[in-house]
C-alpha cells in the first residue's frame, strides 16, 4: 500500500486548496500516481507535485492530470485560471515561511535528470514563443535548477552556457541560438536533445538560420583506415582461414613442412631381413618420420666392406651381433643395440617323412606330435644318433624309399642360418656346452666333419627361400615358413622344433643416431611391426602379434616349451667349427 | 628442404598443400593489408612554396627546428603540429575536412556530435584552410583577408573566415585581388551578425 500523501491545510492558500481538488480527482477516479503517469505522459514525480500544494502546477500539466482522472477540463481551466489569479495578485506578499519536509507523497519524486525528456514534447511546439515556453516548462517539470546550476551542468557535458545569455533567452520569447538550446537542454537533463534540435530548426527564420556557422563534410578515412568495412570485408575470411591454417600446422607438428629435410639411412641388412623395408606400407610409414633407409644385403653382415659406416646393421643370430658390438665397443664407436624381432631354428619334413621320424625310430624317437596341434617337437641327440647309423627312409618304413635319411641345411660357409645349424649340432655333440677355444673347435670339427659331408651342404638360398621342392627333412628359420604359409597354405609340410631349441633373435644394431631413431621405430611402428610379422618373425615387445596373425589364417600356433636353448660359440671359435666342417674356400 | 621425392609427396601433400594453402592467405592477407595502407587517405600538407605570412604567436612553444625561409619554416610547423596531431585539413571551397592521422583528436570529439561533420568552431586544433582569398581591409598596422565558405556566385555576401595579417609579419607582397592560398590558423569565434568566422593566423602561404 501507498503511503498516504502528507495532509495540506485548506485556508493555506489558492495552491493549496487547487492542490487538493486534485487529490481529491484522483481518489475519485482511484488511480495512483504511477497509473496517472502511464495516462498522462508525465512522470509520476511531476503529477505528485502538482499534488503537492507547494505551487500551482502549469495548465498542461494540470490538463493532464484531469484528463487522466476523467475529470471535466473546463471546469478545471477555469478552477486552475482562478487559482492563477489569486497566486498572481499574491505574489507581491512575501513567500510562506516554512514548507512541509520534501517526503509527503506515495513514491517520492525522482529529481533524475535522465527520466524527463519525455515529459515535454517539442514536436508538438508550433511557434517560437510555444518553443521557449516548451523550454521553461522542462525546466520547472526537471525541478526548476537555478541558472546557476544549469550553467554549470551545460559546462559538466562539454558546452557553454553563461548565466547571462540564460537570463535574457528564457524572459523572451523569440528563438534562441541553435547552441544555447542544445547546451540548456542537455543541462536540463535531456538525454537525446535531438528532437529539440529538429523543432529549432523547423520553427528558425530562414534568414536567421543562414547566419549560423557552415558545417563541413567530415571526409571518410579520417577514422580507422584499418577498421572499414571494405577492407574487413576481404580481410577476415582470409585471415580466418590462415588462423585455421596456422593452428592445424601447429597441432599436426608440421609448421616447418617446407624445411624439413628427408634423412637417408643406410644399413646393412643380414639375409631375408632386407624383405623387411622393402615394403611400401614401411616405406611411407617411415617417410612420415622423414626417414628414407637403403640397405646392403650380405649374409654375413660384419664382413661387409663399409659396415663401419652404415646407420645400421640388422642381423640375424647372436653370434655376429655380438662380433659386431664387441668390435664397435672396443673401437669406442657409437652403437645402440635391441632385439626387435626374433625367430627360431626349425626342421620342416615332409607328412610322410615325419611320420617315418615319429613311427620308425623305435625307442629312441627323434620326433613327438605337440599336444594339441600338428607340430613335432624333435630331439636333436636322438636325431644324430639316428643320422650316425646312415638308416634309409625304407629303414624308417618307407618301403618304396631307399634314399638316406639326411637333414638338408644351407652352406654353414655362406649362411647364416647354416652356421646356426652348425652350432647347434656342436652344442648338442659337445654334451650341451658350447665350444669353448679353437682347440675344442678343431677337435668337435673332425668328429662332425663326417657326418655334416654326408648330409651334403646345399647352395645358400636367399630371399623367398622354398620349403617345398627340397629334401625332405631340412633347415629352415621358423618365419620363412609361416611367411610362406601365409601366402601358400601347404598341409603336407609340418614343422619340427628343435630341442635343445635354437633361437635366432634379430639384432639391431644402430651404429649413429638416426640409426638408433630407426631402431627404435623398428620396436614401435605399426607399420614395421605389421610387415615384421607378415614376414614370419615373432615381435619381441609384443608376442601376441604372431599368434593372432597365425591363428588369424586358420593355422595352430605352436608351443614353445620351455627348456635348453642352445648357446652359439663365439664367432671366432664358430668360423673355426664352419671352416674346419664346411670347408670353406 | 622439399625433395623432388614422390614418395615424400605422396605422404605430405594433404600438408604441403595445407601449408600453400595458409601461407597463401597470410600472403594475400599482407598484401592486402599493405595496399590499403598505402592507398589510405591521407591528408598531409606537400612543402610549402611560398610563404606570405607567419606570426608564431598563436602555436605557444611548438618545437620547430631553425629554417632558412618561412616556406621551409612553415613546412616545418605543419609537419610538427601534424604530428602533434593538431591539424585538420580544410578545403574551404568544397566545404569538407580530413585529418592526417586515424582517429585523430583535432576533430574534437564529443559526446553526442555528429562525426560526419563539423564546423570550423567545434574544432580543438589548427587548421590548414584551403581557399579564394582576398583582401577586404587594409589599415597602416594590419591588412585582412576573406575567404567564403564554398563557391558562392558572389563571395562578397556570403559566410566566410577571415584572418587579420599584421603588415610587419608579411614576409612578401601579396598578390593583387582574389588568390587561392593556404591559411594555417587557429578558428576563434563566429560573428553571427555579419557571418564571418574570425581565425587567429600563424601562417598564409602557397
Amino acid at each position: 500500500m501507498p503511503r498516504r500523501e502528507n495532509p495540506i491545510d485548506p485556508d493555506a492558500g489558492p495552491v493549496a486548496r487547487f492542490a487538493l481538488g486534485l487529490r481529491e480527482l484522483r481518489e475519485q477516479a482511484g488511480h495512483s500516481y504511477r497509473d496517472l503517469a502511464g495516462i498522462a505522459n508525465y512522470t509520476h514525480g511531476v503529477l505528485a507535485a502538482a499534488a503537492s500544494g507547494r505551487k500551482l502546477p502549469t495548465w498542461p500539466v494540470t490538463r493532464a492530470f484531469v484528463l487522466a482522472c476523467a475529470g471535466d477540463e473546463e471546469a478545471w481551466q477555469r478552477r486552475w485560471s482562478a487559482a492563477k489569479a489569486e497566486v498572481d495578485r499574491a505574489a507581491d506578499l512575501p513567500p510562506p515561511v516554512a514548507e512541509p519536509p520534501e517526503e509527503e507523497t506515495d513514491d517520492p519524486p525522482e529529481p533524475s535528470r535522465e527520466v524527463v525528456g519525455s515529459v515535454i514534447d517539442p514536436r508538438q511546439v508550433a511557434t517560437p514563443a510555444e518553443f521557449m515556453a516548451a523550454l521553461r516548462e522542462l525546466r520547472v517539470v526537471t525541478g526548476n535548477p537555478s541558472l546557476r546550476e544549469l550553467s554549470v551542468r551545460a559546462g559538466e557535458a562539454g558546452h557553454t552556457l553563461p548565466v547571462s545569455t540564460l537570463h535574457d533567452v528564457l524572459k523572451r520569447d523569440r528563438l534562441p541560438n541553435r547552441d544555447v538550446v542544445t547546451a540548456f537542454v542537455v543541462a536540463c537533463g535531456v538525454v537525446e536533445p535531438k528532437a529539440w534540435d529538429a523543432a529549432w530548426e523547423r520553427l528558425c527564420d530562414p534568414v536567421e538560420r543562414d547566419r549560423e556557422e557552415p558545417y563541413l563534410t567530415v571526409l571518410p578515412g579520417a577514422g580507422r583506415w584499418f577498421l572499414r568495412p571494405r577492407l574487413l570485408r576481404k580481410l577476415l575470411p582470409l585471415s580466418l582461414m590462415a588462423v585455421i591454417g596456422v593452428v592445424l600446422l601447429l597441432v599436426s607438428a608440421t609448421v616447418v613442412l617446407p624445411f624439413s629435410s628427408v634423412v637417408s639411412i643406410t644399413g646393412v641388412v643380414g639375409g631375408q631381413l632386407a624383405a623387411l623395408f622393402d615394403d611400401d606400407a614401411v616405406r611411407t610409414a617411415l617417410m612420415r618420420h622423414n626417414l628414407r633407409v637403403s640397405v646392403t644385403v650380405s649374409d654375413r653382415p660384419d664382413t661387409v666392406a663399409n659396415r663401419d659406416a652404415a646407420d645400421f646393421v640388422l642381423v640375424t643370430g647372436e653370434a655376429q651381433a655380438n662380433a659386431i658390438s664387441a668390435d664397435r665397443t672396443a673401437a669406442g664407436r657409437y652403437l645402440y643395440a635391441t632385439q626387435p624381432l626374433t625367430t627360431q631354428l626349425v626342421l620342416v619334413a615332409g607328412r610322410s617323412y615325419a611320420v617315418a621320424l615319429a613311427d620308425g625310430t623305435g625307442e629312441r624317437k627323434v620326433i613327438t606330435r605337440q599336444r594339441g596341434n600338428p607340430y613335432y617337437d624333435l630331439d636333436m641327440a636322438n636325431l644324430l644318433d639316428l643320422l650316425d647309423r646312415a638308416p634309409t627312409w625304407a629303414d624308417l618304413g618307407m618301403a618304396d624309399d631307399r634314399s638316406p635319411v639326411v637333414v638338408s641345411s644351407p652352406d654353414a660357409c655362406q649362411s647364416a642360418l647354416g652356421e646356426a645349424y652348425l652350432g647347434l649340432v656342436a652344442f648338442v655333440q659337445a654334451q650341451f656346452q658350447p665350444v669353448a677355444d679353437v682347440r675344442a673347435a678343431d677337435e668337435l670339427a673332425s668328429r662332425m666333419r663326417p657326418l655334416v659331408l654326408s648330409q651334403g651342404l646345399q647352395p645358400v638360398t636367399t630371399g623367398a627361400a622354398s620349403a617345398s621342392g627340397r629334401a625332405p627333412v631340412s633347415v629352415l628359420a621358423e618365419n620363412l615358413f609361416f611367411a610362406e604359409q601365409f601366402q601358400h597354405r601347404d598341409d603336407d609340410l609340418v614343422l619340427l622344433y628343435p630341442r635343445p631349441a635354437m633361437p635366432l633373435p634379430v639384432s639391431f644394431l644402430a651404429q649413429s643416431p638416426v640409426g638408433r631413431q630407426l631402431g627404435e621405430l623398428v620396436a614401435s611402428e605399426p607399420a614395421v611391426r605389421d610387415r615384421a610379422v607378415r614376414l614370419g618373425y615373432r615381435v619381441v615387445s609384443d608376442p601376441a602379434a604372431f599368434t593372432d596373425a597365425i591363428t588369424r589364417r586358420g593355422l595352430s600356433v605352436p608351443t614353445l616349451r620351455a627348456g635348453i636353448s642352445a648357446v652359439l660359440p663365439t664367432l671366432p671359435n664358430l668360423d673355426r667349427l664352419v671352416t674346419r666342417v664346411g670347408d670353406c674356400g | 628442404m622439399i625433395s623432388g621425392d614422390p614418395l615424400w609427396w605422396g605422404v605430405w601433400w594433404p600438408w604441403a598443400l595445407l601449408w600453400l594453402v595458409t601461407f597463401g592467405c597470410v600472403l594475400v592477407a599482407g598484401t592486402v593489408l599493405l595496399v590499403e595502407y598505402t592507398g589510405r587517405p591521407r591528408y598531409r600538407h606537400r612543402p610549402v612554396r611560398v610563404g606570405y605570412f607567419l606570426d608564431r604567436a598563436p602555436l605557444g612553444d611548438l618545437p620547430t627546428g631553425p629554417e632558412d625561409t618561412p616556406a621551409e619554416e612553415i613546412t616545418d610547423i605543419l609537419a610538427a603540429l601534424d604530428a602533434a596531431d593538431e591539424l585538420v585539413h580544410v578545403d574551404l571551397r568544397a566545404l569538407e575536412l580530413g585529418v592526417g592521422r586515424p582517429g585523430s583528436r583535432a576533430l574534437g570529439d564529443r559526446f553526442g556530435r555528429d562525426p560526419r561533420r563539423r564546423r570550423l568552431r567545434d574544432l580543438d586544433g589548427f587548421v590548414v584552410l584551403k581557399g579564394s582569398f582576398r583582401a577586404v581591409a587594409q589599415n597602416a598596422d594590419t591588412v585582412t583577408l576573406a575567404a567564403p565558405f564554398g563557391d558562392p556566385p558572389d563571395p562578397a555576401q556570403a559566410p566566410r573566415v577571415q584572418v587579420t595579417c599584421r603588415l610587419a609579419d608579411l614576409r612578401t607582397r601579396l598578390p593583387e585581388g582574389v588568390f587561392a592560398a593556404y591559411c594555417l590558423a587557429r578558428p576563434l569565434d563566429w560573428k553571427r551578425r555579419d557571418r564571418r568566422l574570425v581565425l587567429a593566423p600563424v601562417a598564409l602561404f602557397q
